[in-house]
């Protein structure tokens, strides 16, 4: 198998307004193999992607394509070229169906003579490359709309694979994947790199990194580091090249006490809901209670229904704070209670992406904030700053539209408005998804001294290390039943845990 | 399901809405209500509203709101009239034809170039359209002769309208622009990464609805033989005609494609103003009516997936109980 350069990106600079996302970026990805992309959160990864796959123009700085110049128009120029990207963000269009947007902007292939769609061709096209990659149970005809956000990424992963790209780029789409998922895109990229062309992975997770990439791209501050070799490196040498200073292998909790007190803080009862079948659990003050299962076993559905968001068929959350008592139905009364959830689905649920950080973290603390009928700006902006300096958003400013951020530092956003919220009960659902090591670490502190506050926390992850590292208790779901109860503790390992999980 | 089947019950789904409202105005109004000469006039006055609707229903899907429909339908109605008289028969329907494009033209550039919201460009052009067929050539209205009206009449109203709709669903669902509808009505930011020019998109959505506007305008003179200018917005009601057909499909379209609920929906739309006279009710009140029901029904769309969930968590706890 030859391993000549496919693409190179020489001396790539690209600027927002102020902030220096490329600065001189100069590397080779090479046929047959899976190069690893990473880097902290606002690093440049999903620029650098995006400048590959057309979609922004660098300021500066040229990238060759088999040796020959290669300056995309815009990403459908890209595509022309066998390069396609799978996105961070949703890329799927509601209303329309499974084939419909595997083709989207593609239609005129199935275009007969009087310029007519061949829809049934579509179909039976359609199904055929789902079937390739492995999914049958995705109709061709059936709307994106109702599909879960996993199968939604997995028929993005059918329309990059149509064009049967020499270059396809994964940008952090992982997190969003059961394993289910990550086994669909783990066989997409083997049979890539089996039939000798290019795939660039970009992950914050380093063991999966090391796991599927051959070779290693490492950024920093929007400047590329250096290429290692996965099979001579390792963890803590890469963590330290992509932070600029060392990180020790452990940044999870060093106790392994479980002390918090035994006041109830938040409790459920009898919970029959969707795939929920009668689940009763109790939050107590001082906890970190974490909630591991996989995707589909009730674990966010259950955070949604202590919140509020759903309202269960039987059962019942109840809020205790200062000796009252509330039951939460709606998540008003949650959040009157400082009761703050972060949800896994970011972008829909948790943000406001076109308005502004300050905005964006001010928004449950404004009944906090107001004097009489009043809102100062400048007590709004000071809870801003504070939060995002609390959770070390990289940003131009407080102003900055959040659109606009990288996705890690978006996640940092809806942390850092609960927080800021002073919110004494914390759901948190998948906390740390795209975040990178360093925030993650501060993000474990962070639950730490809540904790040391008498502040609880329900931590909802599929991420058995980080369930296990942080939490006092466990509680492993399956099928939408709690199967098993565990206490912090060096026997609790993820592989007892895996048995109650399937 | 058998596909024979599938097609036998969303074909039944559809026809639920207009066949509970003729019974309701029947069981009211037995006698005089809904006799088959009725229905008969009923589907005909049906037509010229379902080509105006089958028009809009691209920039609807797209979410562009167009209010100019009624004024344009007027503005062609005049310039076809003073054409038959002036040069006969054929002249008149060319000049329909013609008529059409231009105003889809006019709507479609207004709208790319000004970049403003569709509502203020369309509210504007209406006034527009209105006042100038207001003093087109004396401003004085026009008539054609009966025989000159056969496209108004059955049968030929029923072939065009057929021929139209036919245009449509093979638009619509059929090539390339009607998927890019679509995508740029769902999600423009996704459709524009796929490679869709949105702005292209959405001008040919004007030009189609104009063209669709030129036949209704030809069709409606043909239908009444006689029509004056409109002023003060009064091309509004048979606008809004038009555009509650077209939610009501939206509201259908899980069921019926959306070509065939705007049909389902202006028959719909009349059967109501019918039944409404034929219970007495003066003109004023039926508009109230007919915007109530335009209310009631989007907010209905919204309350049955409501209901659903909660017969839904209903049953489920009943399951747990048992
Ligand atoms: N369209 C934009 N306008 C302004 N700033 C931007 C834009 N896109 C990215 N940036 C900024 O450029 C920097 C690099 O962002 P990028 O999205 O490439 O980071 P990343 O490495 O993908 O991070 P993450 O791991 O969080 O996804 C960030 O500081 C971000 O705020
Ligand atoms: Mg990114």
């Amino acid at each position: 198998m030859s391993h000549e350069t496919v693409l190179s990106v020489k001396g790539i600079t690209k600027l927002f307004a102020s902030t220096r996302a490329l600065v001189d970026v100069t590397l080779d990805f090479k046929a047959g193999e899976v190069r690893g992309l990473i880097g902290e959160n606002g690093s440049g990864k999903s620029t650098l992607s995006n400048v590959i796959s057309g979609q922004l123009h660098p300021d500066d700085g040229t990238m060759e394509l088999h040796g020959k110049p290669y300056k995309p128009a815009n990403n459908v120029d890209a595509k022309n070229h066998k390069i396609c990207m799978i996105v961070q963000e949703m890329g799927t269009i509601d209303g329309m169906t499974v084939a419909a947007n595997i083709f989207l902007g593609k239609e005129d292939i199935f275009q007969n003579k009087a310029g007519l769609l061949d829809t049934k061709r579509m179909n039976s096209e359609a199904a055929r490359i789902l079937k390739e990659i492995g999914v049958d149970y995705i109709k061709p005809e059936a709307l994106v709309n109702k599909m879960p956000f996993e199968d939604r990424k997995i028929v993005e992963m059918a329309r990059a694979m149509y064009l049967e790209p020499e270059i396809l780029i994964v940008d952090e789409t992982t997190t969003a994947l059961s394993q289910k998922g990550r086994d669909i895109l783990y066989d997409i990229m083997a049979k890539m790199k089996e039939q000798n062309k290019t795939v660039i992975f970009i992950s914050h997770d380093l063991d999966e990194v090391m796991s599927k990439c051959d070779s290693i791209s490492v950024m920093r501050d929007g400047s590329y580091v250096d290429t290692l070799q996965v099979k001579d490196c390792t963890p803590s040498q890469i963590r330290q090249l992509m932070v600029g200073r060392e990180i020790g292998d452990e940044y999870y909790r060093a106790d392994y006490n479980h002390e918090y007190s035994d006041e109830v803080v938040l409790e459920c009862e009898n919970i029959n809901a969707g795939i929920l079948k009668d689940i009763s659990l109790q939050l107590h003050k001082g906890e970190i209670l974490g909630l591991a299962g996989l995707t589909d076993c009730g674990i966010h559905e259950l955070g949604k229904v202590l919140f509020g968001l759903i309202t269960p068929a039987t059962g019942s959350v109840h809020v205790h704070r200062d000796g009252h008592t509330a039951e939460i139905k709606k998540p008003i009364t949650a959040i009157h209670n400082k009761v703050g959830y972060v949800s896994k689905n970011r972008d829909q649920e948790a943000l406001m992406l076109l308005s502004s950080i300050q905005d964006n973290i001010s928004l449950p603390s404004l009944d906090m904030l107001k004097k009489g009928f009043i809102i100062f700006p400048k007590s709004e902006k000071e809870l801003a700053l504070k939060g995002a300096d609390q959770m070390q958003i990289k940003m131009r400013g407080i102003d900055q539209t959040v659109m606009y951020l990288s996705g890690g530092n978006k996640q940092k956003v809806v942390l850092a408005k609960w927080i800021g919220n002073g919110s004494e009960i914390l759901i948190l659902d998948c906390p740390t998804r795209g975040i990178d090591v360093g925030v993650k670490a501060a993000i474990y502190r962070l639950m730490e001294k809540l904790k040391a506050e008498g502040k609880s926390i329900l931590m909802i992850s599929e991420e058995l290390p980080e369930v296990i590292g942080m939490s006092d208790r466990i509680l492993v779901l399956k099928d939408g039943e709690i199967q098993k109860e565990f206490m912090r503790g060096p026997e609790v390992t993820e592989s007892v845990i895996i048995e109650y999980m399937i | 399901m058998g596909k024979t089947k599938k097609y036998a019950v969303s074909a039944l789904k559809g026809l639920a809405l207009p066949v509970v409202v003729y019974l309701i105005f029947k069981l009211i109004r037995p006698a005089t209500f809904g006799t088959p000469e009725a229905l008969y006039i009923i589907a005909q006055q049906a037509m010229m509203v379902t080509i105006m609707s089958l028009g809009m229903c691209c920039n609807m899907t797209i979410g562009i709101w167009d209010f100019s429909p009624g004024s344009i339908v007027t503005m062609v109605g005049l310039i076809c009239g003073y054409y038959f008289n002036q040069y006969g028969f054929w002249a008149m329907v060319a000049a329909g034809i013609l008529s059409g494009i231009l105003f889809g033209l006019i709507n479609a550039t207004a709208y790319t170039v000004l970049r403003v919201p569709s509502v203020v460009v369309t509210v504007g052009l209406m006034l527009i359209y209105e006042s100038y067929g207001s003093v087109y050539k004396g401003g004085k209205g026009v008539s054609i002769t009966r025989e000159a009206g056969i496209l108004g009449q059955a049968p030929w109203i029923f072939l065009v309208t057929l021929v139209m709709l036919i245009i449509l669903y093979v638009i619509y669902n059929k090539t390339k622009f009607g998927f890019n509808v679509k995508a740029v009505g769902n999600n423009e930011l996704i459709a524009k990464t796929a490679g869709i020019n949105p702005r292209v998109v959405k001008f040919f959505s004007f030009f189609i609805a104009g063209c669709y506007f030129g036949i209704a305008g030809l069709v409606n003179l043909s239908y009444t033989t006689a029509l004056s200018p409109a002023k003060n917005m009064g091309t509004m009601s048979v606008t809004f005609d038009a555009m509650m057909a077209g939610f009501i499909a939206i509201y259908l379209s899980g069921a019926v494609n959306r070509v065939f609920g705007i049909v389902i929906g202006t028959f719909t739309m009349k059967l109501i103003s019918a039944g409404l006279v034929a219970i007495g009710v003066e003109a004023t009140w039926q508009k109230v009516f007919v915007g109530a029901f335009l209310l009631f029904f989007i907010g209905f769309t919204q309350i049955k997936a409501q209901v659903n969930e909660w017969m839904n968590r209903i049953k489920r706890a009943k399951q747990v109980k048992a």
